[in-house]
């Protein structure tokens, strides 16, 4: 028999490492792109292609002499890249990579939205503790920008929130396989394409490492591995970022009712390339435009537009009920589950919602009297229990 | 075939990357050489010494924009439970709701008609009298009281319709 924990451990494990490498040729992705859309080479020595250019990277940089700066707080020095790095490898477990995520939660939402909170800590705690003038001045106008940007953020999630009726990623998915959410709340898509930049520090937006006034912003003393956890924490939090992009309003791996792993990748590594593409054709803003954007267009736009959609649902009495997926495509959508993953294995149903809705088809007898002669669902094969469970294993 | 796990042992995987975080911090530590010296290890500025304080005095504005953020974000999270039991709670749920809002917007235009979101701004101090602020300020939020309760009288003649 195999034992559970090691079972856990491994796919731990495997979801780092593959984490990893996916921020890895990320990076690879971008030199790259920058190289043609400057009609240069970019990396290809290491490896075919270059191929191997993220793994030298790390290997040089690991093998670097680690400082300290004299005058910094090492305690709090070393603590700010270390809660980048982690925080944003945190994130990762409530996003649904294969239709379902890894740890699967009804509060999705709210774990994204404090974790993506909490990440400005790091940021601080490294601009203060390395006492140096670039790396203070850096880390303030990168906490001013994050938290500013981070309220459109929310009411953005809160619209999609309320449109589902739920805080889970996979019930949000579900919900879009009729059309996907960018149709309706477009205006909001936009915007949330902008906030993406903002949150992650990126062109127009990198006011916290403009390269000419301050050096490198506020990871300016920090060497060697410490300043690879960084620069991981924040390619990381540009994946996120984009995935969410993805689940929100582009309907996940939906695609004309055909879900599929494939177009969920494709999407976002469409999503990715538009980081790189805006950052190879803009010029960056000033500070003060980029406070004011933030304050007195986007936010007050897009707290009118939730309060909009908000009262438009209530006053033509658009309640949004549990289930908005039409039944063939839930019959579609369960038979792929139940074909594609072992719904059998390891799932505990009080914690997930979306599942919920899958059970509930099985309950509603009435339904199933009414369609015995479509005989599409096997229901003796779908009786789950915490028993069952134990007894796989 | 793919494996789901449940909420409760999670907790694998905090460890397992805390662990991971640590020992990549950790490996260069006994890998790499280590020359320390002088000039390395003082702060960096363009080349020269620093011959200052790193711990400056920064503008205001940073302490303002925080202060802000903080109510706001107190805000979305007041509207989290609001927004997903809005089907349950009805329409006067929802009024409440608005009651609400009204009252968070008039703080945020009190914030923009005084300058705080202007970046640039330096605060006018005994220029404008107490009592003067006084009546600007309930001119600018009576304005906006009375769209209000106009837009709510329109939304509630909307609803009544419907019902």
């Amino acid at each position: 028999m195999i034992n559970y924990n090691f079972i856990i451990i491994g796919f731990c494990l495997l979801l780092i490492i593959q984490i990893l490498l996916c921020i890895a040729f990320f990076t690879l992705l971008e030199r790259k792109i920058m190289a043609k859309m400057q009609r240069r080479k970019g990396p290809d020595v290491v490896g075919f292609w270059g191929l191997l250019q993220p793994l030298a990277d790390g290997v040089k940089l690991l093998f670097k002499e680690i400082i300290f700066p004299k005058q910094s707080n090492i305690f709090i020095f070393i603590l700010g890249p270390l809660i980048t790095f982690i925080l944003s490898l945190f994130q990762w477990i409530i996003i649904p990579l294969n239709f379902v995520a890894f740890f699967n939660i009804n509060l999705s939402f709210l774990y994204t939205f404090a974790l993506s909170s909490l990440s400005v800590y790091g940021l601080i705690m490294s601009g203060w503790a390395s006492n140096s003038k670039y790396a203070f001045l850096g880390s303030l106008r990168a906490t001013a920008q994050m938290i500013s940007y981070e309220l459109s953020l929310g009411f953005i999630m809160l619209v999609i929130v309320f449109l589902n009726s739920s805080f889970n990623y996979t019930v949000i998915i579900l919900n879009q396989s009729v059309i996907w959410n960018c149709i309706p709340l477009f205006p909001l898509f936009i915007i949330f394409l902008i906030i993406m930049l903002a949150e992650t520090n990126r062109t127009p937006f990198d006011l916290a490492e403009a390269e000419a006034e301050l050096v490198a912003g506020y990871n300016v003393e920090f060497s060697s591995i410490m300043f690879a956890l960084f620069f991981l924490g924040e390619y990381s939090n540009m994946l996120i970022m984009s995935i969410l992009c993805v689940i929100f309003f582009l309907g996940g791996g939906f695609f004309f009712f055909i879900y599929s792993n494939f177009f969920f990748i494709a999407k976002v590594i469409f999503i990715c390339f538009f980081f790189i593409w805006v950052r190879a054709t803009l010029p960056r803003y000033r500070y003060d435009q980029l406070m004011n954007i933030g304050w007195k267009i986007i936010l007050p736009f897009t707290f009118g537009w939730c309060l909009f959609i908000i009262g438009l649902c209530i006053s033509f009495n658009l309640y949004t009920s549990d289930i908005s997926v039409p039944f063939e495509n839930q019959i579609f959508i369960y038979n792929y589950l139940v074909s594609r993953f072992n719904y059998n294995f390891l799932i505990n149903f009080d914690t997930i919602s979306a599942s919920y809705l899958y059970t509930e088809l099985y309950l509603d007898n009435e339904y199933f009297n009414l369609n015995s002669n479509d005989s599409l669902l096997d229901t003796e094969d779908f009786v789950i229990t915490s028993n069952n469970v134990n007894s796989n294993n | 075939m793919t494996y789901f796990i449940e909420w409760n042992s999670s907790y694998v995987f905090y460890v397992i990357s805390v662990i991971l975080a640590i020992l990549i911090f950790v490996l260069p530590l006994i890998v790499a050489p280590l020359n320390y010296d002088n000039e390395k290890l003082s702060a960096y500025e363009c080349g020269f010494n620093p011959f200052e304080t790193a711990r400056i005095t920064f503008d205001i504005q940073y302490y303002l924009i925080a202060i802000l953020f903080i109510i706001f974000d107190i805000e979305i999270i007041f509207f989290v439970p609001w927004v997903i039991s809005l089907k349950n709670i009805g329409l006067w749920g929802y009024c409440i709701g608005l009651l609400f809002i009204i009252f968070l917007t008039i703080g945020f235009y009190y914030e923009w008609v005084k300058g705080g979101l202007d970046w640039k701004y330096i605060f006018p101090i005994f220029s404008v009298s107490i009592f003067d602020e006084f009546v600007q300020f309930i001119e600018s939020g009576l304005v906006i009281l009375l769209k209000m309760f106009e837009y709510i009288y329109i939304i509630i003649e909307l609803i009544s319709i419907h019902i």
